[in-house]
């Protein structure tokens, strides 16, 4: 009867981002469509930590903490709780195949957007809206939070190959988050950065 | 610039530019000043001495003080929707373009004729709103509050919608210094140098305090320069940030602080994408409060008119922005610094008297003023100012010789200084009598929190910049650096003395301790002699220090003249705590940017913008957005719409977004286990690819949530909880998984937002799936029976199908990752429009459960058992689960109870009503007969006429039986009858075609 119907994927944010005041940008926003994610609950722990040292040569952090590869960063979210983030696009298959039986993988590719937030006044933005201490003294490379940003819950992290932040937010919360962020950067202004590729 | 509007203006100095002339008017005059003048600096400059009227009886006012503590120079500033009432002309920093209004007058600020209401004063004394107005109870409404109303209020609000945008945002640092005066800036910058992370938050829009103030000097270089100097070496530390225009109002729990940056309140209007202001919630592990101290008048008879001034504001206005507010000056002070405002006076050129209640003033001030050329009064007092609209034009002095009149166009008052105590109270503290400075001072601050300074009681310069270095470098070690106490500046470090003075007995007139609440000495007083005597009872019972300043300059004169009526010292009258906001913040700035469509986060399911597109009307589902419904061209009511939407899909096909059900994974081997502990019902029995309806109890046995839940695989489980559930569903999943029984091996995880999910109900929804899914996938029923479920692979995406249904018909969910939900959306709309069928919104999906019998929110409200809703067979006898042993208690299960009916009018053409009870056919409509009300109620387009389901009491018993059908509430009654609450194919046949 009728043809298979042509499926795409779509955006969750509003077509174009408002740039704020012109001049030199404060804020750099990128948005990260490119990632696959997935959320790794532990059942055995030990068991688990010894199969994605093996498969990802990286060991799962404790806590709100995060543990990059170039292959994939692992992000402590709650216990026993991690959110896998990758370029690789059928890591959430790999990962489910490497945890076994020792540890339940679900798919969230399509759950979350991921952003990366950079720039001059990144700090002075987030502090409009994250109500934890992100000063380098206290979150650096290698420390990750789930919290609240402008009452959205969001999974911040620092990125470990350049200045800046990643943050993770579930899907439907990306317009609000975008309402948010063109606000509170509208007077630092903001620059919409299209490189896909992780750096 | 405009010399003749500057009049008061001194030649040289001042920390102003002179260079840049701004232009601003006053009540619809036109004048200038320079940048770096307040409102109330560039107004004494152009010679304005009348500003305002006071709030109960419109007394002339003038300036009073030189800061936030103003009591009288209350202005409305700017006018259409940025007006705003009650601004404080000594903190407004002067713009360009400036316009100000006075206020609390009718019709014009010079005549005034509400200041009758002084005629009326023995109406208007203390308590007068528990007295006056108490009889006739009937008139309260209609004539007193209208008429206080009109009278008494203060400034206007603008009606109109604020145009400006607030924020919130958040700080941490190792060293709050609160105040940027010598203490503060010495605080900073010890704590700035050790390399701590240092917030400096100053209330003015310039650094320095006093040092701006006063004829002073550090190491040698004028006090602003000093001040200057600091504020540079600060703002080179990259860890150190100074916020002006930020006043901290409140002390909280955990180190954290209140504080309100006026980011664009000193504009014309904010920048662009600038707020107005910006609200602070700064965490702190050490804080240095250096808010300085306050000077406190004197009360004596007509002590309010214009011209009346704290002694050390004339000071101020003399040095920091070069106006002078009076030629000849009398100083009435009860202390040693009152006597440099009228050495300073002198020196600018004008004459001066001293006169002091003190018989007997230290020789060296007795000296200094000889030598300038200042008549001094000593053991002398004020007993009355005298003056009219225009100002004050001479004062009646009384020593031990008589009483004499000295010309004056100006009155400073020094009755000495206060620390301000505020913030030291916020979290419980109680401050300490001190009887050498006459003042009380902070004792138990809130954790974390030193005074320095004045705000301690270290008046002198030397003495406040060397407890600010102190602090600063204590509060740094504390926080783990390595500080020293650097070498303090050669300062002033003279001591002064006071003496406790707070009120002139003597003469005739209204003596006013709080000029903002226009509360007297006499007042006080009466409260004394009513029995308000406890300074909780006066404060309630005069509104003393009640008002905007909330009584910075007026409560401790206030508890002081109690004490004295009382024979109490004022330690054992004691004074009140401050409660947060220590300064007025605008309820703006408290809800930032959460207004409107932002007061809280939006949720949008995938395909939001093909629903709008294709003609939906959103409604909100707690933060998300759904489509209520789909409008067509011609249709006139919503009724119309949802009618035509549930007949389409019950007799061809309709297609809903049901996205935002919560959706949780469930995986581990002991999966099974863990949902037959948290629903009522079996599920480890439940084959794999097969889903089942679930019931979930709360541990009281009432019923929680319901939904379904699939068997994907050997260990996992996708469970689907109600809209509104799905976070407490999700919360409760994992305290039971972490807390209950850590020892299972199952992860709960949402995976909500991967999926977009969209149900193809009705009787050509097979047709409509084959069509999508492709002729590969066998859709029939032996393949794909009712419950059932199977994984598809469509294009680039592997979906979920399932074959479940709300409506009752023939129905599947469809389960797509998300990023393909529109997509996906607008695929299946056109194929189920070519199949005659249409886009169906959540009115109708709730039509069609109501027609069904489905229970949802409005009865699964939290007191409805399972035995209630007719689920009682769902409770399994064969094992454990949450709220099982609770919901067998007798008065759960009793046939008694309200349970779930349908109801059907006795006549079709009649309209049931949601909320309406039920009341017996021969009984009374009254309370003690109620038997129940309407949950649910809908136009059943199936039926032709209303229908509802109804909790009942013993409904199922009585089926048959008419009712009364009351609604008092929009005064409507029908009758109707209990009937089954399944209106449409209860044998249920449609489902497993």
């Amino acid at each position: 009867m009728a043809e298979v119907p042509t499926i795409q994927a779509e955006r969750a944010f509003r077509r174009e981002w408002k740039p704020g005041t012109p001049g030199d940008p404060g804020v750099i926003v990128r948005e990260r469509a490119d990632l696959s994610l997935a959320t790794l609950v532990a059942l055995d722990r030990p068991p688990l930590e010894r199969a994605i040292l093996t498969r990802w040569r990286c060991a799962l952090p404790r806590g709100p903490k995060s543990a990059h590869t170039p292959e994939l960063s692992f992000l402590g979210v709650g216990p026993r709780t991690w959110l896998a983030v990758s370029a690789t696009p059928d890591m959430p298959a790999e990962l489910a195949a490497s945890a076994g039986p020792h540890g339940a993988v679900a798919d969230q590719s399509h759950g979350y957007v991921v952003i990366e937030l950079s720039g001059a006044r990144v700090m002075s933005v987030l502090e409009k809206g994250v109500p934890i201490d992100l000063h380098q003294s206290v979150f650096a490379v290698g420390d990750a939070a789930s919290t609240l940003c402008a009452q959205i819950g969001v999974i911040i992290w620092r990125l470990d190959r350049r200045p800046g932040f990643g943050m993770a937010l579930f899907r439907s919360y990306a317009r609000s988050f975008q309402d948010w962020l063109e606000d509170s950067a509208a007077e630092f202004g903001l620059r919409v950065d299209s490189g896909a590729g992780r750096d | 610039m405009s010399g003749r509007a500057q009049s008061n203006r001194l030649a040289t100095g001042g920390v102003i530019d002179r260079s840049q002339t701004l232009a601003f008017t006053f009540d619809g005059k036109a004048y200038c000043g320079f940048a770096g003048d307040t409102l109330a600096s560039a107004l004494i400059g152009a010679g304005v001495k009348l500003v305002g009227r006071s709030f109960k009886y419109h007394r002339p006012r003038g300036i009073f003080s030189a800061g936030p503590e103003e009591p009288n120079a209350l202005v409305e500033l700017r006018s259409g929707a940025r007006r705003e009432p009650n601004t404080r002309a000594t903190t407004i920093e002067l713009f360009d373009g400036l316009d100000a209004t006075s206020q609390n007058r009718w019709p014009s600020l010079a005549l005034d004729l509400l200041a009758l209401n002084q005629f009326a004063a023995p109406l208007l004394t203390a308590g007068f709103y528990y007295k006056t107005f108490m009889w006739p109870a009937g008139f309260w409404e209609r004539l007193y509050e209208p008429l206080i109303r009109r009278a008494a209020g203060l400034g206007r609000a603008s009606a109109a919608p604020d145009p400006d945008a607030y924020e919130k945002a958040t700080a941490f640092c190792d060293v709050l210094v609160i105040g940027a005066g010598p203490a503060g800036l010495a605080a900073a910058l010890a704590a700035g140098r050790a390399g701590a992370r240092v917030i400096l938050c100053e209330e003015d829009f310039m650094l320095g305090g006093r040092l701006l103030a006063e004829d002073c000097t550090v190491d040698d270089e004028p006090g602003s320069r000093f001040a200057a100097r600091a504020e540079a070496e600060l703002r080179s530390f990259p860890e150190v940030r100074i916020l002006a225009r930020t006043h901290v109002f409140g002390a909280y729990d955990g180190g954290t602080y209140g504080a309100l940056e006026k980011v664009g309140d000193h504009l014309p209007e904010p920048k662009p994408g600038q707020p107005r202001q910006r609200l602070w919630r700064i965490v702190a592990k050490r804080v240095v409060n250096a808010m300085g101290a306050i000077e406190r008048p004197i009360a004596f008879p007509d002590n309010d008119r214009p011209g009346v001034m704290l002694a050390s504001a004339v000071r101020t206005y003399l040095h920091r922005f070069a106006v002078s507010p009076g030629k000849s000056a009398v100083v009435f002070t009860a202390n040693d610094d009152g006597w440099r405002t009228a050495l300073d006076v002198r020196r600018a050129g004008g004459a001066a008297t001293i006169v002091d209640i003190r018989a007997e003033p230290a020789a060296s001030l007795r000296a200094r003023a000889a030598a300038a050329g200042i008549d001094v009064l000593p053991g002398a007092r004020v007993i009355r100012a005298r003056g009219g609209r225009g100002g004050v034009c001479g004062v009646d002095v009384m020593d031990g010789t008589g009483t004499r009149a000295i010309a004056c166009d100006l009155l400073a008052v020094s009755g000495g200084w206060s620390p301000a105590i505020g913030l030291t109270t916020h979290l419980g503290g109680r401050p300490q009598w001190n009887d050498r400075l006459a003042a009380f001072t902070p004792d138990a601050c809130p954790p974390g929190m030193t005074v320095a300074g004045a705000a301690g009681g270290a008046f002198s310069l030397h003495a406040a910049l060397r407890s600010g270095a102190e602090a600063g470098a204590a509060a740094a070690i504390d926080c783990g650096k390595t500080a020293v106490v650097p070498l303090i500046p050669r300062a002033d470090d003279e001591p002064t003395t006071v003496r406790a003075f707070w009120h002139v007995a003597e003469g005739r007139g209204k003596a006013f301790v709080d000029l903002q609440h226009d509360v007297t000495t006499d007042d006080i007083a009466q409260a004394e002699r009513e029995g308000y005597r406890s300074i909780e009872h006066l404060k309630r019972y005069t509104t003393l220090g009640m008002a905007t300043d909330q009584g910075k300059t007026s409560n401790l004169i206030g508890h002081a003249v109690m004490a004295a009526l009382r024979g109490q010292t004022i330690a054992e009258t004691g004074t009140t705590r401050s409660r947060p906001p220590y300064s007025p913040v605008a309820i703006g700035a408290l809800a930032g940017r959460h207004r409107g469509r932002q007061f809280k986060p939006t949720r949008h399911v995938a395909a939001h913008d093909w629903a709008v597109a294709a003609g939906a009307s959103m409604v909100e589902a707690g933060q998300w957005l759904r489509p209520q419904w789909f409008s067509q061209a011609g249709e006139a009511d919503w009724l119309t719409i949802c009618t035509r939407e549930v007949r389409t899909t019950r007799t061809t096909v309709g297609l809903c977004d049901v996205s935002t059900l919560g959706k949780i994974d469930i995986q581990g081997p002991d999966a099974g286990v863990f949902l037959d502990r948290v629903y009522a019902n079996l599920f480890s029995t439940l084959p794999v690819g097969k889903a089942r309806y679930g019931l979930m109890l709360r541990e009281d046995g009432f019923v929680m949530d319901d939904g379904t839940t699939t068997r994907l695989g050997e260990t996992h489980y996708v469970m689907s909880t109600t809209t509104a559930n799905a976070v407490k569903v999700m919360q409760h999943l994992e305290y039971c998984r972490q807390v209950l029984w850590p020892e299972l091996r199952v992860a709960t995880i949402s995976v909500t937002e991967q999926w977009s999910q969209y149900s193809i109900a009705g009787p050509r929804s097979r047709a409509v799936l084959q069509d999508f899914v492709g002729e590969a996938h066998d859709l029939g029923a032996a393949s794909l029976p009712h419950m059932g479920y199977r994984e598809v692979r469509i294009g680039p995406m592997t979906a979920r199908l399932f074959r479940l249904s709300f409506s009752g018909e023939l129905a599947y969910e469809l389960a797509v990752p998300a990023n393909f939900g529109a997509s996906v959306a607008a695929a299946l709309m056109r194929i189920v429009r070519d199949h005659g069928g249409c886009a169906y919104g959540t009115e109708a999906l709730s039509v069609m459960r109501i027609e069904k019998g489905h229970v949802a929110g409005n009865e699964l409200n939290g007191q409805t058992t399972a035995h209630d809703l007719g689920l009682g067979r769902m409770l399994s006898a064969k094992k454990d689960f949450i709220g099982r042993a609770m919901a067998q208690r007798p008065a759960l299960t009793s046939s008694d109870r309200p349970r779930l009916v349908g109801l059907k009018p006795v006549r079709h053409a009649d309209r049931l009503r949601a909320g309406a009870h039920v009341v017996r056919a021969d009984a009374p409509a009254s309370a003690e007969h109620d038997e129940g009300y309407l949950t649910s109620v809908a136009f059943s387009p199936s039926l032709g006429h209303w229908i509802a389901l109804a909790l009942v009491t013993r409904g199922p018993d009585r089926l048959g039986e008419v009712i009364r059908v009351v609604d008092p509430l929009r005064k409507a009654e029908i009758a109707a009858e209990i009937v089954p609450p399944v209106f449409v194919d209860p044998e249920g046949t449609r489902l497993h075609g």
